[in-house]
């Protein structure tokens, strides 16, 4: 009766153990996926534990300023 | 209704190397506008490294300076606590080495042997005192704290609704308890915005090498030094914050354009604000609370 438990249960061990790699590896390429529109974990090659900073993949875009040369620009001059 | 010759809404001027705008949402008596004026020409008369006797050039000419003004002493204090938080690579006895680039009193851009260094700075209540081969520039802080003096200035005379923009380092209490809007300007093409926010009492400033930069000898100079090695991929454009101080937005807008990535959300808490970092290639990254409408390409 022991062995036959034994023999069962080895078939079964190996079937879960298999169910969750696979669950692992869907994981992995589901948050892969998920990630690759438009935020990247690390920009500028750190690595970044801030959460409250955002890295962002897309590029800036411009408009015609509205304000050239007066008070309401945020420039380096 | 004729308008009162003694009341002024907005002015234009020059002043430390930069444009000055003040614009007013009330009427302001015209005589008010002037001691602000004058506030800013005696802090360009003690602290400008260009000006042969400010205090700034004797301590550069002597290598010390008895009994400092607390002014004085608490500038020197603000630039050393920089050179703190960012592990050196801000640096206010950088003056010396702008110099030997070409950045000097006659704006001659024309780099000289590099006969000096950054170096180290002590300040007591009686003396500060630098290193032989470094001279001081405050241009990291001066304009931030400056704007800080005359919005003061302005609050204590009871005026309420106004801006301060000193070259982009701006301060805004608010249009009538409306927030106000800015651009920012693009370091890619100052004709163009990349985006806009809305501020209320709150300080915004920039900090890049897009302006006052100059090339001699096939070699690029700008007015922002690094002296630290750092480790980056990618090269930072620009940086952009936000915050209540203009002294903060100022001096962390250019510490964080000097440091490391590790170190940015250090000077963000130290300093209390929010950042955007533009890079060379077009991307950023930001602080979750940096307030702009930013333009993004889909």
């Amino acid at each position: 009766m022991k062995n036959e438990n034994v023999k069962l249960s080895f078939p079964l061990l190996l079937g879960v153990f298999i169910l969750v790699i696979g669950i692992g590896i869907s994981l992995v390429f589901i948050s892969y996926a998920s990630n690759s529109g438009n935020v990247e974990a690390t920009v500028d090659g750190s690595n970044n534990n801030n959460t409250a900073q955002q890295d962002i993949r897309k590029t800036i875009s411009t408009k015609s300023s509205n304000n050239k040369g007066n008070s309401r620009r945020n420039d380096a001059s | 209704m004729k308008n009162d010759p003694n009341l002024i809404r907005k002015i234009k001027f020059r002043a430390i190397g930069t444009n000055w705008y003040f614009e007013f949402f009330e009427d302001v008596q015209i005589d008010l506008v002037s001691r602000a004026k004058d506030i800013i020409e005696e802090f360009e008369k003690k602290f400008s490294r260009f000006i042969d006797t400010s205090f700034v050039s004797q301590l550069n000419s002597d290598k010390y300076f008895n009994n400092p003004d607390d002014e004085f002493f608490e500038l020197i204090k603000i630039g050393k606590d920089a050179n703190k938080v960012t592990n050196g690579s801000f640096d206010i006895s950088i003056g010396g080495i702008l110099e030997d680039r070409g950045y000097d009193s006659n704006y001659s851009y024309i780099p000289k042997d590099n006969r000096n260094q950054v170096g180290n700075v002590s300040v007591t209540k009686g003396e500060i005192r630098i290193s032989p081969n470094s001279r001081i520039d405050l241009g990291g802080l001066g304009k931030g704290y400056l704007v800080d003096k005359v919005k003061n200035f302005f609050l204590k005379n009871n005026i309420k609704y106004f801006l301060i923009n000193a070259g982009g380092d701006i301060y805004a209490t608010s249009d009538n308890k409306e927030k106000i809007r800015f651009e920012l300007e693009s370091p890619f093409e100052t004709s163009e915005t990349i985006g806009e926010l809305l501020i209320s009492n709150s300080a915004i400033a920039a900090s890049s090498n897009s302006k006052r930069n100059w090339s001699y000898g096939g070699t690029e100079y700008g007015h922002l030094v690094q002296t630290n090695k750092l480790i980056r991929n990618k090269i930072i454009k620009s940086v952009y914050t936000f915050g209540n101080k203009c002294l903060d937005v100022d001096i962390a807008a250019t510490c964080i354009f000097l440091s490391e990535v590790g170190l940015y959300k250090k000077i963000s808490s130290y300093y209390n604000v929010q950042y955007l970092i533009l890079f060379e290639d077009g991307t950023f990254t930001k602080s979750e609370g940096y307030p702009a409408e930013l333009y993004l390409n889909k």
